[in-house]
């Protein structure tokens, strides 16, 4: 996996040639600024579903290459918080939020970025696995297909194959990528929406609680598959599950109700939590 | 069975020698009543079936007996059994009112039923008004259609009565069906792969195009064609705006044409055998469309869920 990765030139050149043509919408900040470990800041974070708050001043860095697990008890907030990072709430109704968050150092609520652009930039997997009822190779395709990504069939073939290797599941699927995506197993579907999100080659994926619709086996390859996308591009995990989140994530934030209590690198926030209420989630006493 | 386990339920049951019997009383009624229901129901099938298939068999025999070159390639010359030759002109009649109906309700009827679906929000007062009347629409009898067809298209337009008239009082009736299930099966796109076509940065646009018209596509293709073998069998609207023509439909406005549901209606009462003839082989031949575009329905749309 990790060597054919190397060949491929597609995702190695792959944020910068997508960055570029973003720089109109105000999205490219290269050169302005220092490539700074931070990708994403998030910075008094507050939101509200029409007068109900749901989060309370979130400050988080959230670090270029490396897995962020966002862990807390069902109903905390975290998936409210994920799904601010691409503008996934903008959809619904009643949402609002104040606060600041910074994707390379620019502000993505501000009025000169356009949100159908972000989702380039930042991609998304969730909870269900959402494949659309449409052949395994369009599925992959639909992303490259609307922005136009390629200029050749050929092309195209290529994308598909290498978002399908990446997300580990082109030697389950080469033979029958004309199948309809609703014949594949729950997990193969997961990994099928994984590569979908990865063929706009986006910078950061979201992923919203990817295998707690799992079972062991297809929950232990998605964590291997998202540890092996840390070397390319920076993922955003939320999950309940902190085994899970002991075992892929390199910084760790603990999420209750609304606030966040801790954050801090892997090891260290389960071995010596600072926090009481961290102690207690960690140690399964907090539910 | 364990051997443990007899020995409880016969423990439990030896103080009740009554609850055997009424469950076994119980029993007995519940397979009576079975027998029954299972003997209606067989009953009602046969009830129902029977003059369907023996009226399916009445007009294929008649049909495939009286079916030839000259019926299908001559004009009806009248209602005097001099020789009322051929249906030439009522099918071709028929197949123009049908196909321009078409043109008319369906692209209109699949993009009002895109807007209730997609664009129409879900406190749209006017998408609820438009679901009403289309609803009502539904429900209106052909013959007042026909009328107001009437009034409008041949007399208000000065039409006269035409293909271009009939049309339009057909797609009027089309339109509420195909833009209910247009509605209904755009609807149905589950949440879920609105979401994931959004997260990957689909506008809108793209995703209605690319996906949900795709997913909806059986269902809306059901209904257009179900629209069209509810409108091939309709003759009081028609008998309002089409009147009915002896010859090859010529032109689109002022110029009455002939249709097969007018043969049927007309000619089965003559008393004369080749005008009933006639009107079997277009009972025949409108039978034949109507199993046809059901066919083709189910037969296509199983194929086309399969890829």
């Amino acid at each position: 996996m990790v060597l054919w990765l190397k060949k491929v030139e597609l995702f190695e050149k792959a944020p910068d040639s997508s960055s570029a043509g973003l720089s109109k919408v105000g999205l490219d900040m290269e050169g302005s600024y220092p490539a700074s470990e931070v990708l994403i800041r998030i910075s008094g974070l507050n939101a509200f579903y029409g007068q109900l708050q749901v989060l309370y001043d979130i400050s988080l860095d959230i670090k270029r290459k490396s897995v962020t697990v966002i862990m807390g008890p069902s109903g905390c907030g975290k998936s409210t918080l994920i799904r601010t990072l691409n503008r996934m709430n903008d959809l619904v109704p009643g949402f609002s939020h104040n606060g600041r968050i910074e994707l390379d150092g620019k502000d993505i609520y501000s009025k000169d970025v356009d949100p159908i652009l972000l989702k380039i930039r930042v991609g998304m997997v969730f909870q269900k696995p959402n494949p659309f009822p449409i052949s395994i190779y369009e599925n992959v395709a639909f992303g490259p297909r609307i922005h136009k990504m390629f200029r050749k069939k050929e092309e195209l073939d290529r994308i598909v194959e290498n978002s399908l290797k990446r997300a580990a599941l082109w030697d389950e699927v080469k033979d029958r990528l004309q199948a309809n995506a609703m014949s594949l197993s729950g997990g193969q579907q997961q990994r099928l929406c994984i590569a979908r999100a990865l063929a706009v080659q986006p910078e950061v994926i979201l992923m919203d609680e990817p295998a707690s619709a799992l079972d062991p086996g297809s929950t232990s390859k998605i964590e291997e598959l998202i540890v092996e996308l840390a070397n390319e591009c920076t993922v955003v995990l939320v999950t309940h599950n902190m085994q899970q989140a002991a075992r892929v994530g390199n910084e760790v934030a603990f999420l209750y109700k609304g606030r966040l209590i801790e954050f801090g690198e892997s090891p260290g926030i389960f071995e010596n939590p600072r926090n009481q209420l961290t102690e207690e989630y960690v140690s399964g006493r907090l539910t | 069975m364990m051997p443990e386990e007899t020995e409880t339920v016969q423990q439990t049951r030896a103080p009740f020698p009554w609850r055997d019997k009424r469950i076994a009383r119980n029993n007995r009624i519940r397979k009576l009543k079975w027998r029954i229901i299972a003997f209606l129901a067989v009953l009602s099938v046969i009830v129902v079936l029977y003059p369907l298939l023996d009226m399916l068999y009445l007009f294929a025999y008649k049909g495939l007996t009286l079916i030839s070159l000259a019926r299908l390639t001559q004009t009806t010359t009248g209602g005097t059994g001099v020789g009322n030759a051929g249906l030439a002109n009522a099918i071709a009649g028929s197949a123009l009112i049908i196909g321009m109906s078409s043109l008319f309700a369906v692209p209109l009827g699949v993009l009002s039923g895109i807007y209730l679906a997609e664009f129409a929000g879900e406190r749209d007062r006017y998408a609820g008004m438009v679901r009403f009347v289309s609803d009502v629409l539904a429900g209106v009898p052909s013959i007042i259609l026909g009328y107001a067809g009437f009034f409008v298209f041949v007399l208000y337009f000065g039409w006269g009565f035409s293909a271009v008239a009939a049309s339009l009082t057909l797609a009027i009736l089309m339109l509420p069906y195909i833009l209910r299930t247009t509605d209904v099966a755009l609807r149905k796109v589950p949440d879920s792969i609105r979401e994931g076509a959004y997260a990957l940065g689909s506008s809108k646009t793209d995703m209605i195009n690319r996906l949900n018209l795709r997913i909806a596509l059986p269902g809306i293709v059901t209904g257009i064609l179900l629209s069209i073998s509810i409108s091939v069998g309709e003759t009081a609207p028609l008998l309002y705006t089409a009147s009915f023509s002896n010859y090859l439909p010529s032109a689109l406005f002022h110029s009455p044409v002939g249709y097969l549901t007018y043969v049927v209606w007309t000619y089965s009462q003559l008393p004369f055998a080749q005008a009933n003839d006639l009107a079997y082989l277009a009972a025949f031949l409108l039978m034949l469309i109507v199993v046809l575009i059901n066919l083709v329905a189910r037969v296509g749309m199983r194929r086309f869920m399969k890829i």
